[in-house]
C-alpha cells in the first residue's frame, strides 16, 4: 500500500526524492548521526505500509550487517580487545557499527522506494524529463530479478554437478560469462517484447510530472528533516 | 489479412526462410508446424516486423499485415495490427501486476487513463482472466502468465495474433485454458490466429488450417483433416501423428517392476521442502529403484521440479530424509545425479558443444564415449558449433549429452520436450531406453502423456506436494476421443 498523506496517495516523484534524499544523507552525515537517518527511513517505511521493511525479517540481511561489523572489528584499527582467542579493535568495531547503520538505511530506502514504484510509473516519470529509456531499463532490471536468479542458480548448480568447482578459477570464469550472457539475452528478449507492444524509445510524450498536496507536504517534511539532521542535531 | 510474397530471411548468410508465399484471411486459425530449426519462429518475427527491425537479419520479399508493410512501418505501429506472444512468459512480463502489464501497451500509444482501463478490462475479459486484474505476475501459474502475455498484446486490439509455442511450459489444464481463450478470440472478436506448435494433438482440433514447414519452406498447406492425416508426410518431417495420441491422463495399473532388485537407489522419506514460507513438498515418500524408468507427472505447481532439486542436492529438505544406497553415498553428487533443467540455455556454460559435453568428464577424470553420445543426440555435425547459436531443441540435446557424459546413477529430465520435434525427441528417448535397458535409472518429469506411455515403466502422479498415484504404466493407453477426431474431419 503506497503512502498517503492527508488522504492523497504519493506520486512516484516523492519516492524518488526520498531515495535521493537518503543517498545524499548517507554520503554527507557525520557518523554519530547515522542513527537519526535510520530512524527517519524507518518512519517513512512504516508510513508507506511496511512492505519495504520486510527485508528486516530476512536472515541474510542480518548476516550481511553482522559481517560488516565483525570484519571491521577484525581488520580495521588497533587491536586492543581480547575476545576468546580473537583480538579485536574497539575503533574498528565502532567504524563497523556506523558503516552498517548507513548500509541499513540505504538498503531500506531502496526497498521502500522500489517496492512502491512500478515500471509504468518510472517510465512516465523519466518520460517527463526526457529520459524515456532510463525508466524502462531501471524497471525491467528490477522486475527481471526472479528470472535472473533462476538463471544464476541453474548455471551455478550445472557447474557444481559437473564437478566444475574442482577447478575454481575456470568455474568462476564460466559462471560469470554464462550469467552475463544470459542476462543480456533476457534483456534483449524483453526489449523485443516491449517493441512488439508499441514501446518506442524515440516517441515524444506529453507527460507532466504529477505532484499533489501530499507530495508537497512530504517533500517539505523531507527537506526539513534533512536540514535538521545535518545542521541542527 | 496477411500477405507474404517471396519472403526469404537469412542470418549471417544462413538461410532461415526461402521464398515463402502465404495468404491468410481474417478470422482464420492457422497451425504452423515443422521440425526444430525449420524457420517457424523466424516467420513469426517477420510477421511482427521484428525482423529486420529489431532482430538483425537479411530479408527479401514482402510481408503485409492488414495493409501495413512490415519492413516500412515501425514496429510500434505494427503492434496495433499484429500481436506476438513468445514461448517463455517470464521474459515477456516485466511489470509487477497484471493490470500494469496489460496496460503497458495502451499507455505506449498515448491513451488516456480511462481508455487504458477500458482496454485492460476488455483484454482480460477476452482471455477469461478479469479476476486476476490486481494480482502480482510472479504469483500466477504458467497458464495464467501465458494468458496475461496474450492479454498484454490484445490490449492494442490487433487483428492478428501470432503465438510461438505458447504451450511449451503448460500442463494439459493450461493448454485447454489457452486454446479455449484463443477460440473465443477468433469467434467473438474475429482475431486471426497464427499458432506455432509441435504439440499437434493438443491444437489440431481447433485449427482451421495447417501449414507445415521444412528447411525454411512451406511443404504443405491445407485443411487439418487432409494434412494431419498424411502419416508419411508427418513422419518425413518428424512430427507426431496426432490422431492416435494418448488421452489427457495416464493412470498407473498395478505395482511397477523393479528390474534390478528391491534395494532402492534413493529414498525420500517424509520429505517436506519449499521456498521461503511456501511449502511445495509435504511429507513426500518415494523410492526409486536401480534400472527403473519412472515418469513423474502432475499439474503445474504440483512439486515435480522440487523433487528433482531435492534429489540433486540443490534444495535441502526442511523435514524428512533423502537416503542414497550405501554404495553411492561417497560418490560426489554430480556422479550420482544428472539433472537436465527446464531451460537448457541456463545450463550451457562452455563456448562450444564439444567442450560442453567433455567438461564434466574432464573435471571428474571419467572416461566417456563422447562419439556415441554425440551420435545419439544428433550432435556430431554440431560438435564445433557455438552453444549460444543453437536452436532450443539443439541446446536441450547438448545439455542432456553433457549430463549423460558423467554416467550418473540417476538421470533426471525436467520437461525434455521443450522445443523438440518428435523425430529428435523419440531418437533421444530411444537412446535413453537403451541406457535404461543396461541399468540406468531415469526419472522423467513431463506433461507429455504420450512420452510416458511409450517410454516409462512406472508412473508417479503428484498433486499438491504429495504422491497421489504410483504404479506401472498401462500396456495399452487410452487414445484421443473420437469426438475430437470427428470435429477435426468436419
Amino acid at each position: 500500500m503506497p503512502m498517503a498523506v492527508g488522504g492523497f496517495r504519493l506520486n512516484p516523484i516523492s519516492y524518488l526524492a526520498f531515495l535521493a534524499w537518503s543517498l545524499a544523507l548517507v554520503a554527507l552525515l557525520p557518523d554519530d548521526r547515522a542513527g537519526l537517518l535510520l530512524a527517519a527511513v524507518l518512519g517513512v517505511g512504516a508510513l508507506s505500509g511496511g512492505r519495504g521493511l520486510r527485508i528486516l525479517t530476512r536472515g541474510r540481511f542480518w548476516v550481511t550487517v553482522a559481517s560488516i561489523v565483525a570484519l571491521s572489528a577484525l581488520l580495521l584499527g588497533e587491536r586492543d580487545l581480547q575476545w576468546g582467542f580473537l583480538r579485536l579493535s574497539r575503533e574498528g568495531f565502532l567504524i563497523g557499527v556506523w558503516m552498517s547503520l548507513r548500509a541499513v538505511a540505504l538498503m531500506l530506502a531502496f526497498a521502500i522506494s522500489l517496492g512502491v514504484l512500478s515500471i509504468t510509473e518510472m517510465v512516465r516519470l523519466f518520460d517527463a524529463v526526457n529520459l524515456r529509456g532510463l525508466g524502462f531499463a531501471l524497471g525491467v532490471a528490477l522486475n527481471l530479478g526472479p528470472v535472473l536468479r533462476d538463471a544464476v542458480e541453474a548455471a551455478y548448480h550445472t557447474i557444481r554437478l559437473r564437478g566444475g568447482f574442482r577447478r575454481p578459477l575456470q568455474a568462476t570464469r564460466l559462471f560469470l560469462v554464462t550469467v552475463i550472457a544470459n542476462a543480456l539475452r533476457y534483456g534483449d528478449d524483453v526489449v523485443k517484447s516491449a517493441s512488439a507492444r508499441a514501446f518506442d524509445l524515440e516517441a515524444k510524450t506529453d507527460v507532466a510530472i504529477a505532484v499533489n498536496r501530499a507530495d508537497v507536504v512530504f517533500l517539505c517534511a523531507l527537506a526539513a528533516a534533512g536540514a535538521a539532521i545535518l545542521i541542527l542535531a | 489479412m496477411i500477405e507474404i510474397e517471396s519472403l526469404s530471411v537469412s542470418y549471417n548468410s544462413h538461410a532461415a526462410l526461402s521464398d515463402i508465399s502465404l495468404r491468410v484471411g481474417p478470422g482464420e486459425f492457422v497451425l504452423v508446424s515443422g521440425p526444430s530449426g525449420c524457420g517457424k519462429s523466424t516467420l513469426a518475427l517477420a510477421l511482427a516486423g521484428l525482423i529486420p527491425q529489431a532482430v538483425p537479419a537479411q530479408l527479401s520479399g514482402r510481408v503485409v499485415v492488414d495493409g501495413l508493410d512490415t519492413q516500412g512501418a515501425p514496429v510500434h505501429a505494427l503492434a496495433r495490427k499484429v500481436g506476438i506472444v513468445f514461448q517463455n512468459p517470464a521474459t515477456q512480463l516485466f511489470n509487477v501486476t497484471v493490470e500494469e502489464e496489460v496496460g503497458f501497451a495502451p499507455r505506449n500509444i498515448g491513451l488516456s487513463a480511462a481508455e487504458v482501463r477500458e482496454r485492460v478490462d476488455e483484454a482480460l475479459e477476452a482471455v477469461g482472466i478479469l479476476h486476476l486484474r490486481g494480482r502480482k505476475l510472479r504469483a500466477l501459474s504458467g497458464g495464467e502468465q501465458q494468458r496475461v502475455a496474450i492479454a498484454s498484446v490484445l490490449s492494442l486490439r490487433p487483428g492478428v495474433l501470432v503465438l510461438d509455442e505458447p504451450t511449451a511450459h503448460l500442463d494439459w489444464r493450461g493448454v485447454e485454458q489457452l486454446l479455449a481463450a484463443l477460440q473465443r478470440l477468433r469467434r467473438e472478436h474475429g482475431v486471426t490466429v497464427i499458432l506455432i506448435e509441435h504439440r499437434l494433438a493438443a491444437v489440431a482440433s481447433v485449427a482451421t488450417r495447417v501449414v507445415l514447414m521444412d528447411r525454411g519452406r512451406i511443404v504443405a498447406d491445407g485443411a487439418p483433416g487432409a494434412i494431419l492425416s498424411d502419416r508419411s508426410l508427418l513422419a518425413m518431417l518428424g512430427l507426431r501423428y496426432p490422431w492416435c495420441d494418448v488421452g489427457r491422463r495416464v493412470d498407473p495399473v498395478g505395482p511397477a517392476p523393479r528390474p534390478h532388485g528391491d534395494e532402492p537407489l534413493v529414498s525420500l522419506r517424509g520429505v517436506s521442502a519449499g521456498y521461503g514460507k511456501h511449502r511445495v513438498l509435504d511429507g513426500l515418500d518415494m523410492a526409486l529403484y536401480p534400472g527403473q524408468f519412472v515418469a513423474l507427472v502432475g499439474e503445474n505447481g504440483a512439486g515435480k521440479s522440487t523433487v528433482a532439486r531435492v534429489l540433486a542436492d540443490i534444495m535441502q529438505a526442511e523435514r524428512g530424509k533423502v537416503e542414497w544406497h550405501p554404495s553411492l553415498r561417497k560418490l560426489p553428487v554430480g556422479r550420482r545425479v544428472g539433472l537436465l533443467f527446464q531451460n537448457p540455455l541456463n545450463q550451457l556454460v562452455c563456448d562450444y558443444v564439444e567442450e560442453e559435453v567433455a567438461y564434466g568428464p574432464a573435471n571428474y577424470g571419467v572416461d566417456a564415449d563422447l562419439a556415441s553420445l554425440f551420435a545419439a543426440a544428433d550432435l556430431t555435425e554440431l560438435r564445433r558449433s557455438r552453444t549460444q547459436n543453437l536452436s532450443a531443441g539443439q541446446q536441450q540435446r547438448t545439455a542432456l549429452a553433457a549430463a549423460l557424459a558423467l554416467r550418473p546413477r540417476l538421470l533426471i529430465l525436467d520437461e525434455p520436450t521443450m522445443g523438440q520435434d518428435w523425430a529428435h525427441l523419440s531418437r533421444l528417448m530411444d537412446y535413453l531406453t537403451q541406457l535404461n535397458d543396461n541399468g540406468q535409472a531415469i526419472l522423467l518429469i513431463t506433461h507429455d502423456d504420450r512420452l510416458v506411455c511409450r517410454y516409462a515403466r512406472r508412473i508417479v502422479r503428484m498433486a499438491a506436494g504429495r504422491i497421489v498415484a504410483d504404479g506401472a504404466v498401462p500396456a495399452t493407453a487410452p487414445v484421443v476421443s473420437p469426438v475430437e477426431i470427428a470435429h477435426m474431419h468436419r
